[in-house]
């Protein structure tokens, strides 16, 4: 045993996390404006970008828009042991530029979050693949918002997006600390992790809306949540037929699945179908349930062609090489969502980290908790 | 604003300024001849690496015995049923990420 080594002695271990705060959140006096923006970068609360200053009066019109109180417990992260409460993420959402009706799809994406695993929280904001997460919006409070659905809707450029996808990424950051060299191990990065947050394009869609095919009403506005990693630009542009389509998305699906190898159970995919190629799918009368099975029965790679090329690790015995590993474990683990303009002739895809696995739940406007309503 | 001129900010953080102090395990004086446990963090390389470490140690403390166990997520703590073998089994654990 080295001399050095104490074996007894028990230093006590200063973390760089703090320790987690509960109840309300403390108030600072500060400069107006600008001053109150540099505050914010001062402080480590922004995401590189400027943040709109967390007023108090900001905030509590966050709450008044949800109808909770400040100290409403949206969820716990036992691993991080971390809170989010209703104010804190009322604050972020300030701070992302959201407006106030945008804030009950920012706690319905939290809420998609602690309903699956709250722990996954961790899991997603600190992988060294670094996914960034999807948050895709259905039913009609996509128009009260103006979220975008069709042209440019993964672009910055629309508010409602723009901000809530921020939102999750300030609450992450801020309440979670999932920042850089902290609790957030990302290797290179991803774009995703600012939030992707965009509309199916309902009324243009030659489907059912997805969050009606996950067993939602029409009428119901919710949020369907994933990690994810950044999506792919499908341009099958000159093919005239669907299997045409059908077979460039397979291709790019068995190459982008090397980034992380399909060998687990629950990968899922987002084929976010643009408009000219959902017309030609449905105009050659493919259905959701057609498409995802025809999809998902040439989606394979044998396991010996992912040895060769280090996206598994191992020799290569013979049967690898006719082993068949498949992109998505379902046919229904490949989400197709119909959205994106009309001014060209594409489609994106998202892979969905191992992590979060889309999960959909109701976005609830104004009506607080059953304590809260009165309902005990 | 206030009547102060300046403008009261609401802290998003969750997290407070003071640092965080955790308190460790005991040490064992001695680890020679020690009950050693592995707790592996179920990536592809995890074992390799531990059992290395196991290996390379064991000429040191002449291991009593090594006790390994998986965890079912490398990012999520483990279970408390594999917590509790650890104690039933382990003097020591040496835990880490092996990718």
């Amino acid at each position: 045993m080295p001399a050095s080594l104490d074996l007894a002695r028990v230093p006590t271990y200063i973390s760089p996390v703090p320790i987690a705060r509960t109840g309300r959140a403390p108030q600072y006096e500060v400069a107006p404006t600008l001053d109150a923006i540099e505050e914010c970068y001062r402080r480590g609360w922004t995401d590189g970008l400027p943040v709109v200053p967390p007023t108090a009066d900001k905030v509590a019109g966050m709450l008044a828009t949800v109808g909770l109180a400040p100290e409403h417990v949206i969820g716990e992260v036992p691993v991080r042991l971390r809170v989010l409460t209703a104010e804190r993420a009322a604050a972020n959402a300030v701070m992302a530029g959201c407006l106030p009706e945008h804030f009950p799809v920012v706690l319905a994406a939290m809420e998609a979050f602690f309903a699956h695993d709250p722990n996954i929280l961790h899991e997603v904001s600190a992988a060294t693949n670094a996914p960034g997460w999807l948050i895709l919006v259905n039913g009609p409070l996509r128009q009260r918002l103006g979220l975008a659905c069709t042209d440019n809707l993964l672009s910055s450029a629309n508010r409602a997006n723009a901000t809530i996808g921020r939102a999750v990424r300030l609450i992450l950051m801020n309440v979670l600390e999932s920042r850089p060299g902290v609790l957030d191990r990302g290797c290179m990065g991803s774009l995703s992790k600012g939030g992707v947050c965009f509309g199916e394009d309902e009324e243009r869609s030659p489907w059912p809306p997805l969050h009606v095919t996950r067993g939602f009403a029409p009428e119901a506005s919710t949020v369907t949540v994933a990690s994810v990693q950044d999506p792919e630009m499908l341009g099958n542009r000159y093919g005239l037929t669907a299997e045409s389509l059908m077979d460039a998305t397979v291709d790019a699906m068995v190459s982008h699945g090397l980034a992380v190898h399909f060998t687990f159970t629950e990968t899922q995919w987002f084929w976010i179908v643009g408009h000219w190629h959902a017309e030609m799918l449905a105009r050659q009368g493919w259905t959701r349930p057609r498409i995802q099975e025809y999809v998902w029965e040439r989606a394979w790679r044998p396991r010996a062609e992912l040895k060769r090329l280090g996206a598994l690790r191992g020799e290569i015995v013979p049967s690898d090489e006719t082993d068949r590993l498949r992109a998505a474990p379902r046919p229904e683990d490949i989400l197709i969502v119909k959205a994106g303009g009309d001014s060209g002739i594409y489609s994106t895809l998202f892979k969905v980290y191992i992590g979060m696995p889309a999960t959909s739940v109701r976005v609830r406007e104004g009506e607080g908790t059953p304590a809260e309503r009165g309902e005990g | 604003m206030t009547t102060s001129g300046t403008i009261r900010l609401v802290d998003p953080t969750g997290g407070t300024d003071a640092p965080r102090t955790v308190a460790r395990a005991p040490r064992l004086p001695d680890l020679r001849g020690k009950r050693l446990g592995l707790l592996d963090n179920s990536k592809s390389g995890s074992e390799a690496i531990l059992r290395g470490i196991a290996e390379i140690l064991d000429q040191e403390f002449a291991w009593a015995d090594v006790f390994h166990v998986t965890k079912h997520s490398a990012s999520l703590p483990p279970k408390p049923e594999v917590l509790e073998a650890l104690h039933r089994h382990a003097d020591v654990v040496i835990a880490g990420v092996g990718d």
